[in-house]
């Protein structure tokens, strides 16, 4: 009886109560592999039944405008990543409404761990071709700074990764 | 006609783009007290998908202190016996609310066997602690983005122990009711 008690209740803390994911910040480059790994986000919000927080991190590079076409450019591309999300973002929702998108503008890490924290994400994916990142990911104590400052599990969406044998065989 | 349009199921094509298919969750496991919630993570995880865990723990020879002598292999040896009865034990603990689970022993480099395990067993996703020897080497650094892309084709999940971010006062708790974190 005691047994079987303690193992139902082992059974509820364990599967039952886990938090798992109700909120899921997917962080993108706007590359194509930024886009798969942004599909298998969508297609593990869904699974969860997760909110889904599209992240953009417009790097602010350390120069000088020296000019006022340094400076357009500068705004041009900026202008141009915000349009991209956009559709990026847009196309997603079409697929899973609840979703919202966040365009920042500074260091990938800080506003990538910042929006974690804001909306108390509970998974952040991350496609493994956002280099910056991953290079500071390398490092072993760089790399448990970003998670404990992150503070909850990432996900890291490999180049070669098959997310979706249907889409191989091309079965729904 | 465009709101008819709109009001459609979405296409096939849609449908499957954003499909995900779960079938093993491969967790990797140092049998530091932090195991067992990385596994019962992985095991929720698994659960909302109906997939198999395996449990992989990898001891490292390279990684005990050499010592000439026929003591040391015996050293070795008891270590390695018990870093499969602790799996073990382990397993058993897991299989008590998620039946469908097993492990896989393996020795040698631990990066390189639970890529190779990842290969071997098909596994479509692989969960690691963040403090576990193996994680820093499965992110994979830009240089090594596709020699490792080709050895590890399924996503790594890094658990660190806190289940939301901006809550990390919030530790989940280990069978015993006890709380621990693996962040040092």
């Amino acid at each position: 009886m005691n047994n079987l008690l303690e193992t139902t209740l082992v059974a509820e803390r364990s599967i039952g109560h886990n938090p798992l994911v109700k909120r899921i910040v997917v962080a993108t480059d706007l590359s194509e592999h930024s886009r798969k790994a942004t599909e298998y986000a969508v297609a593990l919000a869904r699974r969860f039944g997760a909110s889904l927080t599209l992240v953009h991190v417009f790097e602010q590079e350390q120069i000088t405008f020296t000019t006022p076409q340094v400076g357009e450019a500068y705004e041009n591309a900026r202008h141009h990543a915000e349009l991209t999300f956009l559709g990026v973002f847009e196309e997603v929702r079409q697929n899973h409404p609840d979703c919202e998108m966040e365009f920042r503008v500074g260091d990938p890490v800080k506003q990538i761990a910042l929006m974690a924290s804001t909306f108390k994400a509970d998974l952040v994916v991350i496609g493994s071709h956002h280099l910056r990142f991953l290079a500071r990911m390398f490092e072993a104590d760089e790399a448990r700074r970003i998670l404990h400052t992150i503070g909850c599990p990432v996900l890291v969406y490999h180049e070669g990764t098959i997310c979706n044998a249907d889409i191989k065989t091309g079965k729904p | 006609m465009n709101t008819a349009l709109e009001a459609r199921p979405p296409s096939r094509e849609r449908r499957t783009k954003y499909h995900s298919k779960v079938q093993r969750v491969l967790v990797a496991v140092d049998l530091s007290g932090w195991s067992e919630a990385t596994v019962i993570y992985a095991a929720g995880i698994a659960d909302l998908f109906g997939a198999a865990v395996t449990l992989i723990h990898v001891f490292d020879p390279e990684g005990i202190t050499k010592v000439a002598g026929d003591r040391v292999y015996d050293s070795l040896d008891d270590a390695r016996q018990d870093a499969e009865k602790r799996l073990s034990g382990l397993v058993e603990e897991i299989r008590k609310f998620y039946p469908k689970c097993d492990m896989e022993f393996r020795i040698g480099e631990p990066a390189e066997q639970i890529k190779t395990a990842a290969l071997l067993l098909n596994a479509d996703l692989v969960v690691i602690a963040s403090h576990h020897p193996a994680s820093a080497l499965l992110f994979c650094a830009a240089d090594q983005a596709q020699e490792i892309s080709r050895k590890l084709n399924c996503p790594v999940l890094v658990y660190n122990g806190s289940g939301t971010a901006g809550d990390a006062a919030r530790k989940p708790q280990l069978m015993d009711g006890s709380v621990q974190s693996p962040v040092s």
